[in-house]
């Protein structure tokens, strides 16, 4: 237990000890051997002496602390927080008002450190956390930028889907338009079908006819045939008889050109019958000319026979071919007639089918509307969340800004906070939940 | 020889090709046969003047008479022409000798001694050719039969 005496009463006990020590100073002198006249002022001097002495001492002793405290109040006011044991007064015998005020100086000293500690580490947090909100920020503008851009080509796909859509309505009702011509030329073609089924009924009525005609134009074709043959056989025995002919009227040109040389050889006698060999020769001249002339004739007519068979033949040929094709047409018209039953009956079907599409395409067109006007409001929309991404990236170039800002404010902290000389004890100032909180207001940050 | 006054004494036998026409003494004639084929002996084939670069184109065989056939072409070297499919032949009776004259198609006929009356004869120094009958008009060589005879008893007897 440390007795507590107020400064002034120690300067109280000290004048006390000086002045009992300066009454004693008479008595000191009496005792040693010096002479009457000189023991007063001697004991004056001694008394002055012993006083002074003794003053100096105890005023050294209790002025000595306020001196350190002194000293440790600049160097805190400079900034010097080094003090590594803190001030020494705990060892006074008699304690007093420097030990309250160096108790309160370390605290003071305990609290500054922790408070610079905390600030530094703060500015330093702080510093890191500007830096990270500034590359965050950085991000986000980059970010606001490519969402932008993203919101252009947003924009323009809604534009362009809008623009499909339209195309695609137009086309719809295109289709519903061609949907109804479609019904209308079926409803055509049914009656058509039923036309053609009445038409391919009578059509194979007359090829049945026609095929048996033709069978009889056959038959026809075949006896002209064996008729052109045989004309041409008769006609190759013609020759024949024409080099007869031409043999006889030779000969008789011989004749009567020997003949004639016989009556010339008569003289006048002979005349008479020299006319009448000229005209014989004349006559056998004009057989043989005739002769050349149905032969000439005779290899046309066998030529044009040539032809006429050989056309026969083809006409057989092409008469055989026509009726194989006249009878795969009554086939063909069976067919037709069976067919034209079954477009009938499918026209009518078809006709059901193409109402229900023309239905589906009237819904198709209402729906697709509707989308358009989806379309329509997706680009309205587009083009706001374009503009409220404008103002976004406004936002952020702001916040980068502040975040800029932020930054140099924190480095001016830690500049301020670097004049203070901490050591190697930083103490906390702040209780530990309000550390802990600092660090979750960094994160969040 | 045929003088300008006796050539009107006969009529005459004219032969006719598409470019010239010979005329023979139709009273010369024995007659006009038809042959199927002509012999070529081979003393006249071998012989250059007779054979088949000359004017002797065969023989014949006439009731027993060896009679041989000459062309006009090759006698009068003009150009041949188509014979056709007959062997024709003039048979030429001269005192005891005969002579064919190988027509083949050609055109024959006859000029009257009437008709002789109204045209000229001009003699005419060629071979084989006594004149010609209408000079400026027809110009119808009168053959020489006497002359071709005599070059074919020639030829064939060996003498040049």
């Amino acid at each position: 237990m440390k007795l507590k005496v107020q400064i002034g009463y120690k300067f109280i006990i000290g004048f006390l000890l000086v002045v009992s020590a300066a009454a004693f100073s008479p008595k000191i002198v009496h005792s040693l051997n010096i002479v009457d006249w000189l023991k007063e002022p001697v004991s004056f001097l001694i008394a002055i002496l012993i006083g002074l002495i003794l003053g100096s001492i105890l005023s050294r002793s209790f002025t000595k602390d306020f001196s350190q405290l002194t000293s440790i109040a600049n160097d805190i006011s400079n900034g010097d927080l080094t003090q590594p044991d803190g001030i020494g007064v705990n060892n006074k015998i008699l304690e007093d008002e420097s030990t309250e005020l160096a108790n309160a100086l370390n605290i003071m000293l305990k609290n500054l450190k922790g408070l610079v500690g905390n600030i530094k580490d703060a500015s330093t947090n702080l510093y890191e956390a500007a830096e990270a909100l500034n590359s965050v920020v950085t991000k986000g503008n980059e970010t606001s930028e490519d969402i932008s851009k993203g919101t252009a080509k947003i924009f323009e796909g809604a534009l362009e889907q809008s623009n499909h859509v339209e195309t695609a309505l137009r086309t719809v009702k295109e289709m519903t338009r061609i949907s109804d011509d479609v019904a209308a030329k079926i409803d055509d073609m049914a009656a058509v079908a039923s036309q053609t089924r009445s038409v391919a009924q009578k059509s194979v009525a007359i090829s049945t006819s026609a095929l048996k005609k033709m069978e009889s134009l056959l038959q026809g074709v075949d006896f002209t045939k064996d008729m052109i043959l045989s004309l041409e056989e008769k006609i190759n025995h013609i020759p024949k008889v024409l080099d007869v002919i031409t043999h006889i009227s030779r000969q008789t040109d011989l004749l009567a050109l020997n003949a004639t040389i016989e009556a010339s050889k008569a003289g006048e006698h002979g005349r008479g019958f020299a006319i009448v060999a000229e005209e014989v020769r004349r006559f056998a001249d004009n057989t043989k000319q005739s002769v050349g002339d149905v032969t000439q004739i005779i290899k046309e007519v066998r030529a044009e026979v040539e032809r006429v068979v050989n056309s026969s033949v083809e006409s057989t040929t092409f008469t055989e071919e026509g009726r194989a094709d006249i009878s795969k047409i009554k086939d063909s018209l069976d067919e037709i007639n069976t067919f034209t039953s079954v477009v009938a009956d499918k026209s009518g079907h078809v006709l059901t089918l193409t109402q229900k599409q023309k239905d589906g395409a009237e819904a198709t067109v209402k729906l697709i509307e509707q989308i358009a006007t989806i379309a329509r409001e997706s680009v309205a929309a587009t083009e706001d969340v374009d503009r409220i991404v404008d103002e976004h990236r406004v936002s952020i170039e702001e916040l980068i800004a502040s975040a800029n800002k932020l930054s140099e404010l924190s480095k001016e902290l830690d500049d301020v906070v670097a004049r203070f000389k901490v050591g190697q004890d930083k103490l906390s100032f702040f209780p530990a939940e309000q550390t802990e909180k600092l660090e979750l207001t960094e994160k969040t940050i | 020889m045929t003088s300008p006054a006796s050539f009107k004494d006969s009529d005459k036998l004219l032969i006719s090709t598409d470019r010239e026409i010979f005329a023979v003494d139709a009273n010369m004639v024995a007659g006009i046969i038809e042959t199927k084929q002509l012999h070529m002996l081979p003393i006249i084939s071998s012989h250059p003047a007779l054979g088949k670069t000359g004017f002797i184109k065969g023989v014949i065989t006439q009731r027993g008479e060896v009679i041989v056939v000459i062309s006009l072409e090759n006698l009068f070297k003009a150009a041949p022409v188509q014979n056709g499919n007959t062997h024709r032949l003039v048979i030429i009776k001269k005192d005891a000798s005969s002579l064919g004259i190988y027509v083949g198609a050609k055109e024959l006929s006859f000029l009257w001694k009437e008709e002789l009356s109204n045209l000229e004869f001009k003699q005419l120094k060629k071979d084989y050719i006594v004149g010609l009958i209408d000079p400026y008009g027809k110009k119808i060589q009168l053959l020489d039969c006497q002359k071709v005879l005599e070059e074919i008893h020639k030829a064939i007897s060996g003498r040049q």
